[in-house]
């Protein structure tokens, strides 16, 4: 067995960014408004009953593209600039303010965000704007503080009374970046290839190509003094093709590449080759059987297990669902005990901003609350040790660690960033395979699973639901005794955290990034997981929903084109 | 050059007589081979067959800028630009068919795809996936309406879908040309710019919009159509907190002509009169309760207009629902032909022909209506009598046949509706005449003072009932008084009996009815006999905590 070093792996694959493109925060114009206008605001505001105690404004400079294409034409072919802010106002104190969940609301972390105007000339309509939504953030901090006091008149008592709140650090920090440049002529003219290429399959009942950047800069000004002005930068190339079974089953194959460089983008025949690929496993899918429920020992393929870890432990361990009773708190009182197999350490950094040549969407050097992103490993060899923090403190754990994060117009709570599997003994992913094989035979089972792909998930972490988890694999196959695999479709993964981790009994060394979006209270943020595939000793699976509508009676037109286009 | 071709055909049941030239373009060829295609091979087992089948696709492209206090809003996008399709298709036969049935009332619509791709192929596919899931969701549709109606022993006098001569329209396509983008910045800038230093102002914002709707219509009985519908207007818009401490905003939309240079002093004059009536809105006095005559300026008329007549005269055949007896969307004077329903002192026209009024394109304009049938002129109230409700193919349940009224959008199938409502005064009074008759009546009801209502609540869904603008006129001095947060009360149909007179003074609005299909009203102001006027409940707000910058 293959031992690898924990450092290796980090000088190895990942990168941290190099300090680039620094800059003088005192000379950034929305700096100088926004905090003429927080001291202006901040000195009165802090006075009135009840006090707004903190307050913060982040302004966001965004461009945008978006180039969608199917069946040879163009969808949608949209660019724009926005430029809108955000203003946090909090009234009461650390210990309760605005932001806590009311008994009766599970939900409420909407933040409005306003569009602003340009700040050129002497900023005054700028000022404005700052100042109008400064005093409606205000007013609903101060009424939501009102029902937050009245509610805690009835409220049973809390197992975690720590503070709602806990000042983040005083920083300053300042980068620019060059913008992203593609060259969008090439990248419409493949994609239109490529869409070209999946006309006249009759079992690609929908498809979709295509190319999204967003890009831009935040500006974070707030009460304690902390001044920041950083980049943001994403790029995707990608398609989905979608199939259905005459018995309602959706299919799905999609491939996903996120880049920041023009280089970085596959060559045509790569992108091409891809699409080919997934089209031979959408036909294959269509004729495959249907999975049958059972438990089996299977293979996570890396980018399966990037999301298996996302969903069963990342969700699990963000700081704010050990505080709210309303939550299954699944690890809240295992710190110092083993939670996963020992052949796994958990670290979430954020600070990477690529992995073995492919950058990572869950990087930032800020969170949102203004803190600077850092390391945190949250688990070591299988024991618990650290969970993921924004500025809202729990037992034990007082102080924000960087992961405080939100989607435009909610309020930040603790997320994911960069989610790193790292195993402590790995072997070469056919030894693997061997090993699947071997323990089929072991268990006496009919046959094991390897899942190849997974289009994401999800995971209850509430009390008034089993704290369980569905994963929803798209590309599955069985492997039987003799080494023969077959696809089969309709699979879903289901499982409960405490059980499903402690079930891996290898590691193989093909780590792989899995770059996605994550939803959850504070909206939709980029994220990134990287693991290796892993052998688990048993995986549940069970029939996937399927559709109660019939598939299309006809064939799609183009199943049956003869050459050229009308 | 720009070339028309308007043919209107006579077709019998459907089958055309004379060919018109269909339009030799992508759209029209891909709505062509997959209607072709899908009538052809549409079918399931046990299921009822296809019969009729309608595509409409609108290219839909928009240019904004919008500024707040003379500064451009920090967003900025390309001219923003889809292809949307929409299918509407019928199962069964013309006699008795899948369509007018629903289980949920709220929900009578095509179905629709927002982003088709642009190349034929790319059509082909939208419309074959909305054609697919309409034949399924039609046939479920038909086993339901018939079982349906044998529950209720309903039997057809008349056929569900009658034949109607087919109507075609053809115009040339321009390109979408929106104003120079610098230009309309600056325009927007300059006009925004006029609420700069007025104190009370916490936003005063100017947005200049730029749309082509360009459509194209194809049926399986052989209507088509296809032509672009322009539309150019400013929206203003005014933030306060008046001296009381109550949260006030006003807003204004202002339509644009082709020739939209003719109108920038025009658009500069409204703005400064909104700035007028914020001015007024800041001092004014809060409503108390009131009973009694109101003048209606024309913009309040037209919502008046709106609220009470247009939406009643809609949906003239009621659909049929297995939820609920009653159809709520049926319009109230659906079977009041011949009935007075409005005071003799005006006359209302429908005019889906006419395109223009005074240069700005109408948005009711349609020559050829969504079931294929050209659309007729409507003398809708004659001498306070409703006479002609606007018709389909589908209401045609007293033996009348279609005028070309069926109209469509992403909210509603075809089903019957007015388009550009024109409202005529017999005898129209100046201004300063209305103003006279006003006072004449208040005295005569011994009233202090009445009521000038320069907006009316338009009832549409999430809208509250408060009026923002309005005046109080004493009777004994003629002094004027403005006046703030009032509530109309439990209005009726009656009201629109209670038109004392009209003015000469018409101006044209543009509306939608809850369905949000668009109409134009060209409405003059009107004094109406009666009246209920309250306080709205709206409390005070607190002064800001912190000075305006």
């Amino acid at each position: 067995m293959k031992k690898i070093l924990l450092a290796g792996l980090l000088l190895g694959g990942c990168l941290p960014l190099a300090a680039q493109g620094l800059c003088d925060i005192s000379a950034q114009r929305p700096i100088q408004l926004l905090e003429t206008e927080l001291n202006r605001s901040f000195k009165t505001l802090k006075k009135q009953k009840p006090s707004i105690y903190y307050l913060s404004y982040t302004y966001t400079q965004t461009d945008e593209q978006a180039l969608s294409v199917a069946e040879g034409g163009i969808a949608q072919k949209d660019k724009q600039q926005n430029a809108y802010l955000q203003v946090m106002a909090r009234a009461g104190s650390p210990k309760m303010d605005n932001t806590r969940t009311l008994k009766i609301d599970y939900d409420d972390f909407y933040q409005p965000q306003y569009t602003m105007p340009e700040l050129s000339g002497d900023g005054k309509a700028f000022r404005t704007a700052v100042w109008r939504a400064t005093q409606e953030a205000a007013e609903r901090a101060q009424e939501s503080f009102s029902r937050v006091q009245a509610d805690s008149v009835n409220a049973a008592k809390r197992s975690d009374d720590s503070n709602d709140f806990v000042f983040p650090p005083k920083s300053t920090y300042c980068r620019t970046e060059a913008p992203l440049s593609f060259d969008l002529e090439r990248i419409k003219a493949l994609l239109l290839k490529a869409s070209e290429q999946v006309q006249g399959s009759a079992f690609v009942l929908d498809s979709s190509f295509s190319f999204t950047v967003s890009q831009g800069s935040r500006y974070f000004v707030d009460s304690v003094g902390t001044r920041l002005k950083t980049p943001f930068a994403y790029a995707r190339l990608s398609y989905t093709l979608d199939g259905q079974t005459a018995d309602g089953l959706n299919l799905t194959r999609s491939e996903a590449y996120d880049v920041l460089k023009e280089s970085e983008l596959p060559s045509e025949e790569q992108f091409l080759a891809a699409v080919q690929k997934s089209l031979a496993e959408l036909q294959t899918l269509s004729q495959a059987p249907e999975a049958e429920p059972m438990t089996a020992p299977a293979i996570l393929k890396n980018r399966a297990m990037a999301v298996f870890v996302h969903e069963v432990l990342g969700h699990r361990v963000e700081g704010f669902r050990q505080k709210d009773d309303a939550f299954g708190k699944t690890f809240t009182d295992k710190v110092g005990q083993p939670v996963v197999s020992p052949l796994l350490t958990i670290v979430d950094d954020a600070t990477l901003a690529y992995f073995d040549g492919v950058p990572l969407r869950g990087f930032y050097e800020y969170d949102d609350e203004g803190v600077k992103a850092r390391p945190v490993t949250l688990v070591d060899k299988g024991v618990l040790k650290n969970f993921l923090m924004s500025s809202s403190p729990i037992k034990g754990f007082p102080k924000s660690n960087g992961h405080g994060r939100a989607q435009a117009g909610r309020r930040p709570v603790a997320r994911m960033g960069n989610t790193r599997v790292i195993a402590s003994e790995t072997v070469p992913y056919e030894q693997l395979e061997e090993m699947l094989l071997a323990e089929i035979k072991r268990q006496g089972k009919p046959y094991g699973f390897i899942i190849e792909d997974l289009s994401g998930g999800f995971t209850q972490t509430g009390t008034y639901a089993p704290q369980a988890f569905k994963l929803e694999p798209t590309l599955v196959y069985r492997l039987y005794p003799d080494g023969r695999k077959e696809a089969v479709r309709g699979a879903d993964m289901v499982g409960t955290p405490l059980v499903s981790f402690n079930k891996v009994l290898a590691a193989a060394d093909d780590y792989a990034v899995f770059n996605g979006s994550c939803g959850a209270e504070s909206g939709w943020v980029p994220v990134s997981a990287i693991a290796p595939s892993v052998l688990l000793e048993a995986l549940e699976i069970e029939k996937t929903y399927k559709n109660s509508y019939k598939p299309p009676v006809l064939p799609p037109p183009s199943a049956d084109k003869k050459g050229g286009n009308k | 050059m720009k070339k028309i071709f308007l043919v209107f055909l006579l077709v019998s049941g459907g089958l055309a007589l004379e060919a018109a030239p269909l339009p030799d373009n992508m759209y029209f060829r891909a709505m062509k081979d997959e209607m072709d295609r899908s009538l052809k091979e549409l079918r399931v087992k046990n299921g009822p067959k296809p019969f009729y089948l309608a595509y409409q696709l609108e290219n839909f492209s928009v240019l904004c800028e919008s500024a707040s206090f003379g500064k451009l809003d920090d967003r900025e996008a390309q001219p923003y630009q889809r292809l949307r399709g929409q299918a509407v298709l019928a199962a069964g036969s013309p006699q008795n068919d899948s369509m007018g049935f629903t289980e949920d009332q709220s929900r009578y619509a095509p179905v629709g795809q927002s982003a088709v791709p642009q190349s034929y192929w790319g059509i082909r596919h939208g419309l074959w996936q909305l054609t697919d899931h309409g034949y399924l969701n039609a046939s479920e549709m038909y086993e339901k309406k018939q079982a349906y109606k044998r529950q209720k022993n309903i039997t057809n006098n008349w056929p569900d879908f009658a034949s109607a001569p087919q109507g075609s329209f053809v115009e040339e396509i321009p390109p979408f040309s929106a104003l120079p983008r610098e230009e309309m910045q600056a325009w927007a800038k300059t006009l925004s710019a006029q609420g700069e230093g007025v104190s009370y102002l916490e936003d005063f914002s100017a947005s200049l919009c730029m749309i082509q709707r360009d459509f194209y219509y194809l049926n399986s009985n052989g209507g088509f159509y296809q032509y672009a519908q322009p539309s150019r207007y400013v929206i203003l818009f005014a933030q306060m907190r008046n001296q009381a401490g109550y949260r006030e905003s006003l807003r204004r939309e202002i339509q644009l002509p082709q020739d939209w240079q003719a109108e920038k002093q025009n658009v500069q004059q409204q703005t400064a009169q909104l700035l007028q009536e914020a001015a007024q809105l800041y001092q004014a006095q809060k409503a108390e309760p009131y009973l009694g005559p109101v003048l209606l300026t024309p913009s309040a008329a037209a919502d008046f207009i709106n609220r009470l007549l247009v939406k009643n005269v809609r949906n003239v055949k009621p659909l049929l629902s297995s939820q609920r007896e009653n159809d709520p969307t049926a319009g109230a004077f659906r079977d009041k032909t011949g009935m007075r329903v409005m005071s003799n002192v005006v006359d209302v026209y429908d005019k889906p022909l006419q395109r223009e009024y005074n240069g700005v394109p109408l948005a009711g304009f349609m020559p050829v209506d969504d079931e294929g049938v050209q659309a007729q002129d409507l003398t809708v109230v004659s001498g306070g009598k409703l006479h002609q409700l606007p018709l389909s193919r589908r209401s045609a349940s007293q033996g009348q046949p279609s005028n070309g009224h069926a109209r469509m959008n992403g909210y509603t199938l075809p089903r019957e509706a007015l388009t550009n409502v024109f409202v005529q005064a017999k005898a129209p009074l100046t201004q300063q005449e209305m103003e006279d008759k006003l006072l004449a009546r208040c005295r005569e009801l011994e009233l202090d003072y009445c009521y000038i209502l320069k907006e009316f609540p338009s009832g549409q869904r999430g809208t509250d009932n408060v009026v923002n603008v309005a005046e109080r006129i004493y009777t004994k001095d003629g002094r004027r008084e403005p006046v703030f947060g009032l509530k109309i009360s439990e209005l009726s149909t009656r009201s629109l009996r209670d038109i004392l007179a009209a003015g000469d003074d018409a101006r044209l609005s543009f509306t939608q009815d809850p369905e949000f299909r668009d109409y134009s009203l060209v409405v003059p102001s009107l004094l109406v006999d009666e009246i209920e006027i309250l306080p709205s409940d709206k409390k005070a707000d607190r002064k800001p905590f912190v000075p305006k910058p």
